[in-house]
C-alpha cells in the first residue's frame, strides 16, 4: 500500500504519527524540496530515503525504527539542527557533520556504530563568525555503540549540556568542558585512569556551581578505571559543588 | 505507446488523475510511505502536516484527504 502527498513542494513538515500495529515500510521524501521537519520515529520503518541532500531540513527525527546500513552522508543538510537516529540498527562510522554548522542536537545512541568519534571542536566552518566547533550544540549522544578512542574535547562547544557516551569502548579524554555541561554519562567504557582523572579535572575547571539539581557525572560502570588519589580529590571538589558523581 | 513528459493536469475522462502507473509501478506522484497491506483496523494517529498551500493525501485504500494550510492531519483507520 502507498501513501502519496501532493504537491510535495507545499509541505514543510511531516509528522507520521504512530501506527498501531506498526506499519513498517519505506519513507521517501526526495520530492519534498521545502521540507523542514520530518518526525517519523517509532514505526518500525526499514528505510527512510531522500533526506540527506536536502538543505532545508532542520529537524530529522527518525528514531526507534528498523533502519540499517551506514548513516547517509548528511553534509548537504546545511540547515540541520536536530538529528535523531537513535535506537535503530545503523552500522559504520559516526557521520561526517562538517556540513552542519547549526546542529543543536545529535543523537546516534543505541545503534551498531564503530570507529572513533570526530574531534568536533576542531571542525572548521570557514567564513562563520566562530570558526571552529558547534556554537549551538547542546546534546551529543553517542551511547550504546562500539566507539573506540577518545571522548572529544568540548572546548569549542560552548552550550553543551548533555554528553551521553556510556556503553562504548572509549579509552581516552584530553581537553575541557564548558560551564553549561550538566549531564555527563561516560560509564561502562574502557577509560584509563588518566582519562578518568582528566574528565574530573575538566569538570572542576569548568566551575559549574549553580543550578546543580541535574548535575550528574557517571564515570563508573564496567570497564572504566578508578580515579587516582588526585582524581578522588577532584571528585570531592565536584561533590562539594553540588555534582552527583559516580566513579569506580 | 504514449509518452508523458512534464505532464500537467492529468485526467482520465473528466476526472483528475491522482496517480499514474506504468504496469504495476507507481510513476507519479512519488510514494511518500510504502508498506505492506495493513491488517484491518490498523490506525495512524498523531499525524500532522504543515502546509504552505493546500495539498492532497491519498492514503492508498481509496481514501483521499484534501488538506488545508497551515496544518492538517492524516490520522486514519484502515
Amino acid at each position: 500500500m502507498i501513501i502519496t502527498l501532493t504537491p510535495p513542494q507545499n509541505i514543510t513538515s511531516i509528522r507520521c504519527g504512530e501506527s498501531t500495529p506498526k506499519l513498517g515500510g519505506v519513507i521517501d521524501v526526495s520530492d519534498f524540496t521545502n521540507l523542514q521537519l520530518l518526525y517519523c520515529s517509532g514505526n518500525d520503518l526499514t528505510e527512510v530515503n531522500g533526506y540527506a541532500d536536502n538543505p532545508n531540513i532542520q529537524f530529522l527525527l527518525i528514531a526507534s525504527n528498523q533502519l540499517s546500513g551506514p548513516i547517509p552522508d548528511i553534509t548537504g543538510m546545511s540547515s540541520l539542527k536536530r538529528f535523531w537516529v537513535m535506537v535503530n540498527q545503523f552500522t559504520g562510522t559516526f557521520p561526517d557533520i562538517s556540513g552542519n554548522p547549526d546542529l543543536e542536537v545529535i543523537n546516534v545512541g543505541n545503534n551498531n556504530l564503530t570507529g572513533t568519534l570526530p574531534d568536533i571542536s576542531a571542525i572548521e566552518f570557514p567564513g562563520s563568525a566562530w570558526g571552529f566547533g558547534f556554537p549551538d550544540l547542546i546534546r551529543f549522544n553517542v551511547y550504546g555503540n562500539s566507539f573506540t578512542g577518545a571522548i572529544p574535547d568540548m572546548v569549542n562547544i560552548p552550550k553543551l549540556k548533555y554528553l551521553l557516551a556510556d556503553n562504548n569502548n572509549l579509552t581516552d579524554f584530553t581537553g575541557s568542558f564548558p560551564i553549561t555541561l550538566e549531564r555527563v554519562f561516560v560509564n561502562s567504557n574502557n577509560l584509563t585512569q588518566t582519562a578518568v582523572d582528566n574528565i574530573l579535572r575538566a569538570l572542576v575547571d569548568a566551575n559549574r556551581v549553580t543550578n546543580m539539581d541535574n548535575a550528574i557525572l557517571n564515570i563508573g560502570g564496567t570497564g572504566n578505571s578508578a580515579p587516582s588519589a588526585t582524581g578522588i580529590a577532584l571528585r570531592n571538589v565536584l561533590v562539594a559543588d553540588g555534582w552527583t558523581v559516580f566513579t569506580n | 505507446m504514449s509518452v508523458l513528459n512534464n505532464a500537467d493536469d492529468i485526467k482520465s475522462g473528466s476526472s483528475q488523475a491522482s496517480r499514474v502507473y506504468s504496469a504495476n509501478t507507481l510513476v507519479w506522484p512519488t510514494a511518500f510511505w510504502t508498506f505492506n497491506d495493513p491488517a484491518a483496523g490498523t490506525t495512524i494517529s498523531g499525524s500532522s502536516l504543515t502546509l504552505s498551500a493546500a495539498a492532497t493525501a491519498n492514503l492508498g485504500d481509496g481514501t483521499i484527504v484534501n488538506m488545508s494550510a497551515p496544518t492538517d492531519s492524516i490520522d486514519h483507520a484502515y
